[in-house]
């Protein structure tokens, strides 16, 4: 390994004179996450094989890749933006599941017994917690350079961007808009139900320290305590919801008046189902899905080469064109329709990012403080 | 008694039994007309009437393939359940062996056990024999779980039943085993009809253990559901609720009336 | 020759034919109900999130959280809630069923078995649709102007207590019809007969050998209400939660098999506690024979 390590420091110093001179010129999204959410790997940039980005190699005939995402419209742009014309290029099949969850990696790889090769999972999972779980990715065909600062870890690089925003039912609303996410504390100036996804580690703490002052860059590690003290004054009037469409639907109806939900809910909320629903882009967490490659998969070289290509920059965007959801790319350009949706189009100053190092090695206290909380 | 208090307690009890039979049906009907709205939003009361839901749910190759899985998974469940418990009936109502209320109670202890339990024991451990998601593992699952009803119906059946029958058979030179066949099990054939109906039923409607159990490639209709009320809450939910509800109630119906054929002492 | 224990007759065998049919079943549910559960329960004392030598450490993990205890204790109170609520409308049910023709109690069973067996997001999604804010009664309420606001009915101890009940209800029913259907109303008409007022009649005679059945009810719908966990999820507030949701969330989100075995057990534990001390009170055979009267 150390050999292959000096060899490729050698031709990425020579691929960094190279591409020194050559720059997108395409819009390329401003999100820059604090020093705190570091990758988990310094290893330099290797070239990637030129080729792989526009043509990848052909995989040998009935060759099957599984692919498991989330489902949903969400699985449905993936597929439409990277599997099918990938399927067209390589030839490869895939098959999908519809139900990615880390608990089922765990098993499967517990058993001996991996059948999914490509998995999509959330900004909590492919840290360097879960190594025993993961094949390292294959550094030497993504362009890491090319992927957003701290979007790529040892095991794990992002392929979506997305916020996790507050919206708000504007019927409900008596004529005003909440700023952020001290309105969504002020039940007075805007009264009615909040919702709030029902997971420790989905934002719900975060916004409270937003809302109580905090500047995103000192959000962790999170002042639990004082998160709490300030979810208490709302406590009576939240609602959890356990799924997306449960959030669109809770916020479209008006049974909630602001919620905490995925932007791409939001958007559905307002564009699919009519409903009176705007997202109100201040203090957004942005945040990342990431493709992970479970330990013992037949097919991990395959695996590789498909995550290789669809982080390049002439196709990480694809899904944009079905679901406003942003690319990882810094290069890459997001289709020009929902590039005003998107997450990372919106990131300002006041955004915040998840420390998610910190969130699954606190995954514990996090999970006991908030089980702790809610059912006081 | 007079008549005079009768009336009045009579009309009580009626309109609580009334009451309480709203109760318990209205709500799982309410998503009955929900299923033919015409809007895209799952309402009450609905707005229009369309039956392209129930279109939909046809035509939608994930729904379908429930619909056939759900159907597969059941019929092997009961034919499984409806074999085993007889059997066991049989063996525990008829046979003597020491330690027959430790097998009551484990025969009985799928219905007592939560769910939830039951549920991560069967997935950490068939992930293990390679069953899980497999239309084997739902089967056997779903069998253990249906058994104490086919077990409950064959006993019922065996201590109702008028033992001179048999020993009528005996007496004119029938061996046991041809008793059993041409006496015994005619009459008890409506308590295993009834169980094997219960065991198709309790498959059916399995949702729990069956979220654990399948994949993507392979769901039961209730799963399905669970999936899709997590992804767009639109009225198909409701045409497949009502489906699922008609077919659980005719089997209901069914299982009544073969009851009623039952000979009993 | 008989040997010592006089349960069997002159010269049978300890165990004869019949009971060999027993078998198949029997191996069934060990290798797939039994083993699984032992399989569970050793997972409580043999993973751990962090490698540690103290095979009790989950279990010290458990009751070191005050959520945990909580928890716990709601779970015991909304079972002995849902019993209550159960005998209050179940009671007067099978009364009715026992006093009605024979067709119609047959039609009042169906009632009462339906929905047990409708499927559970059924029921939970039309609840849902029902008690929300925006929802039917509310609406209802709101648009005939009897309310200005929208009344908590989901999210709630009340609404977990509605949806619970339709389902246990046949449990409790279905024991006490048994036990009703065997009493001679000679009894009640004796009394009558010597004097007794109705209600006098009813209170201190029918209501006294109907109690087995009350017994063996409560004690089946508070043994199934422990495990119930989609039903308070999707029904009631964080306040509400019961213990089965917690062994979902430990092996589902945060895949802790470590704790979520150890509250297995612990809820296993607790159940077979409460059977054990009913059984001084009740026959447990009385409980399991009525199912058979469905």
């Amino acid at each position: 390994m150390t050999s292959w390590r000096r060899l490729s420091v050698l031709v990425a110093v020579g691929a960094l004179l190279v591409t020194a001179c050559g720059g997108a010129a395409s819009p390329s999204p401003t999100a820059a996450p604090p020093a705190t959410a570091a990758p988990a790997t310094v290893e330099p940039p290797a070239p990637p094989t030129a080729d792989i980005c526009t043509n990848p190699p052909k995989a040998p005939a009935g060759t099957t890749l599984t692919f498991a995402s989330y489902g949903g419209a969400y699985q449905e742009a993936q597929r439409k933006g990277w599997l099918e014309p990938y399927a067209a290029l390589t030839g490869v099949t895939f098959q999908e599941s519809e139900d990615s969850s880390n608990a089922t990696i765990k098993a499967q790889v517990e058993a001996g017994q991996v059948t999914w090769d490509i998995v999509d999972v959330g900004n909590d999972f492919g840290l360097d917690a879960n190594a025993a779980l993961l094949e390292p990715l294959d550094y030497s065909k993504i362009h890491q350079d090319e992927i957003l600062d701290g979007f790529a870890g040892t095991y794990r690089v992002a392929d979506i961007t997305y916020g996790v925003v507050l919206a708000y039912n504007t019927d409900k609303m008596g004529g005003q808009v909440p700023e952020g996410w001290a309105d969504f504390f002020d039940t007075t100036k805007f009264p009615g139900k909040r919702g709030m996804w029902d997971y420790s580690a989905g934002g719900i703490f975060e916004f409270a320290l937003l809302a109580d002052g905090v500047a995103p860059g000192d959000l962790y590690p999170l002042d639990l305590a004082r998160a709490t003290k300030k979810l208490d004054t709302i406590k009576e009037d939240l609602v959890f919801w356990s799924s997306g469409a449960e959030s669109q639907d809770l916020i479209g109806k008006g049974e909630v008046t602001m919620t905490m939900i995925w932007n791409g809910r939001g958007y559905s909320a307002k564009h699919i189902d009519n409903n009176p629903v705007e997202i109100q882009w201040n203090q957004q967490i942005v945040t990342a899905d990431y493709f992970v490659v479970p330990k013992g998969t037949p097919n991990k070289d395959l695996a590789m080469d498909f995550i290789a290509w669809a982080t390049c920059k002439e196709n990480n965007a694809a899904p944009s064109k079905y679901i406003p959801y942003g690319p990882t790319n810094k290069l890459a350009t997001a289709d020009p329709a929902k590039v005003a949706d998107l997450s990372v189009s919106n990131a300002d100053a006041n955004s915040a990012y998840f420390d998610d190092a910190w969130i699954v090695d606190n995954a514990q206290l996090l999970e006991d403080a908030y089980q702790e909380w809610k059912t006081k | 008694m007079t008549d005079s208090w009768r009336q009045p307690r009579r009309l009580l009890l009626l309109a609580l039994g009334a009451l309480t039979v709203f109760f318990l049906m209205a709500p799982t009907l309410v998503v009955v007309p929900m299923s033919v709205t015409a809007s895209n939003a799952l309402t009450f009361p609905p707005e229009g009437f369309s039956t392209r839901w129930y279109e939909k749910m046809l035509t939608d190759p994930q729904w379908s393939s429930g619909f056939v899985n759900s159907a597969q998974v059941a019929f092997l469940t009961a034919l499984l359940a409806t074999v085993l418990g007889t059997l066991a009936a049989l063996g525990t109502v008829r046979g003597r062996f020491p330690g027959k209320s430790a097998v009551n109670a484990l025969v009985l202890s799928p219905l007592i056990v939560p769910v939830i339990i039951i549920a991560i024991g069967m997935f950490s451990l068939f992930v293990r024999w390679k069953i899980s998601g497999s239309i084997a593992g739902l089967v056997l699952a779903h069998t253990a779980l249906a058994v104490p009803f086919v077990v409950i119906n064959v006993a019922t059946s065996l201590r109702t039943i008028d033992r001179n029958l048999e020993l009528a058979a005996m007496n004119l030179g029938a061996d046991p085993v041809r008793t059993f066949r041409r006496v015994t099990l005619p009459l008890i054939l409506p308590g295993v009809l009834a169980g094997g109906l219960f065991a198709f039923i309790t498959s059916w409607d399995e949702v729990v253990v069956s979220i654990f159990l399948t994949t993507a490639r392979f769901r039961t209709l209730p799963v399905e559901m669970w999936e899709q009320v997590r992804q767009v809450v639109d009225p198909t939910v409701a045409a497949v609720a009502t489906t699922l509800l008609a077919v659980t109630t005719s089997l209901l119906l069914l299982v009544l009336v073969v009851r009623r054929q039952a000979p009993a002492r | 020759m008989t040997r010592g224990s006089g349960r069997r007759p002159r010269g049978g065998p300890i165990v004869d034919r019949w009971a060999l049919l027993a078998i198949p079943l029997i191996a069934f549910l060990v290798a797939f109900f039994l083993v699984p559960l032992i399989v569970v329960s050793l997972r409580s004392v043999a993973d751990f999130p962090k490698p540690t030598g103290d095979i009790f450490s989950n279990y010290g993990r458990f009751f070191a959280s005050a959520a945990n205890l909580r928890v716990l204790a709601n779970t015991f109170w909304v079972a002995a809630l849902s019993t209550v609520v159960c005998l209050a409308l179940g009671y007067p049910y099978a009364y009715l069923m026992n006093i009605v023709r024979p067709r119609v109690a047959g039609l009042l069973l169906i009632a009462v078995l339906l929905p047990f067996w409708s499927s559970l997001l059924v029921r939970t999604y039309a609840w849902q649709v029902i008690l929300r804010d925006t929802g039917i009664i509310n609406t209802f309420l709101l648009d005939w102007g009897l309310i200005t606001e929208p009344i908590p009915l989901i999210r709630t101890t009340l609404g977990v207590m509605l949806g619970m009940s339709q389902v246990l209800l046949p449990f409790m029913v279905l024991p006490i019809y048994a036990v009703m259907r065997r009493i001679d109303p000679e009894y009640t008409k004796a009394a009558a007969n010597l004097g007794a007022p109705p209600f006098a009649a009813f209170r201190r005679v029918f209501l006294p050998l109907s109690l087995p059945g009350v017994l063996a009810g409560s004690l089946l719908v508070f043994v199934l209400a422990l495990g119930f966990y989609i039903t308070p999820a999707l029904l009631g507030s964080p306040k509400d939660t019961m213990i089965s949701q917690f062994i979902a969330n430990a092996v589902q989100q945060r895949l802790d098999w470590g704790i979520g075995a150890t509250m297995a057990v612990i809820l296993m534990g607790l159940t077979l506690v409460v059977l054990f001390v009913a059984s001084r009170f009740i026959r447990l055979r009385d409980v399991f024979g009525s199912l058979e009267e469905s």
